[in-house]
């Protein structure tokens, strides 16, 4: 009987990991993205400010007018770890997207830890913008 | 007596549906411009994070020298946006949608009319080469900083 009990347990957080995805995460957050596929790139740089707990990034860029979804990329960070993405080859992990300009939704799957921000930057002029995260549930 | 009633309801849903307007709105926002008519510009984006509904943005720009005339602001430009949707405004003809304004400097008061999570920012950037500028995120006008 304790064994029984114990494999529907297991099962069962097997099932609950398998379908944590992109709908379940709890923290959702957003900023803008450009690029132009030469000079002007985003970068994205996101840390895990646990320091005992690992977490799951997702990312999805969407086109702005009208939105259109793209596919969501799934990170995992352990505690205190950075990651870096850019719209770019050759700059942390390439997300490759068409269109020149739209927003990145992120979203982490554990909570609060992930802290999310982006650079949209001009190679050829040296020049660029931060922009920080929103946090999608409450807008400005 | 219930016909009168129903009648009487619906007009009161009529009625504050056309009075839905600016002064009506539950969230207002703030956050500056900078433009020269010619390679400064300032670029304004909203972004509706609901996934379900929609929501109407009003957009009223306030120059530097205490508004249009008679000292308010703009008339508000409106528009729907729907979940997951961005819009875009600029000060120049060249990023629609264009909101022309005389004024070299001032800000921009914008209003979400039922208050949904609607991300919202300006980019002051100029067009030359080099292309340098800023990214201001809004501030909620009804709270500060």
């Amino acid at each position: 009987m304790k064994a029984r009990g114990f494999v529907v347990i297991v099962v069962l957080l097997v099932c609950s990991a398998a379908n944590a995805d992109w709908h379940t995460a709890k923290k959702r957050c957003i900023f803008p993205y450009f690029q132009n596929g030469g000079n002007c790139v985003t970068i994205m740089v996101f840390v895990n400010s646990s320091e005992e707990t690992a977490d799951t990034l997702y990312i999805r860029f969407e086109e702005a007018h009208p939105p259109v979804p793209q596919k969501t990329w799934t990170f995992q960070l352990a505690p205190r770890d950075m990651f870096v993405a850019s719209t770019s080859p050759g700059i942390g992990e390439w997300l490759g997207v068409v269109s020149s300009w739209g927003y990145v939704m992120w979203r982490g799957e554990e909570g609060d830890s992930l802290r999310g921000i982006c650079a949209i930057y001009n190679f050829a002029s040296g020049s660029g913008f931060i922009v920080p995260s929103y946090d999608q549930d409450h807008g400005f | 007596m219930r016909v009168v009633a129903f009648v009487a309801g619906a007009m009161l849903l009529l009625y504050s549906f056309a009075h839905a307007d600016w002064y009506s709105a539950k969230t207002h926002g703030v956050f500056p411009y900078w433009q020269t008519g010619g390679v400064w510009l300032t670029i304004m984006v909203f972004v509706n994070c609901s996934d379900e509904t929609s929501d109407t943005v009003y957009v009223r720009m306030l120059d530097s020298g205490g508004g249009g005339p008679g000292g308010f602001p703009l008339p508000p430009t409106v528009v729907e946006i729907a979940p997951g949707e961005m819009r875009v405004f600029s000060t120049s003809p060249s990023v629609p949608l264009w909101i022309p304004v005389m004024s070299g400097y001032g800000y921009t008061l914008f209003a979400i009319e039922h208050g949904s999570p609607v991300a919202a920012f300006s980019a002051c950037v100029s067009l030359s080469p080099e292309g340098p500028g800023y990214v201001v995120p809004a501030y909620n006008l009804d709270e500060g900083f």
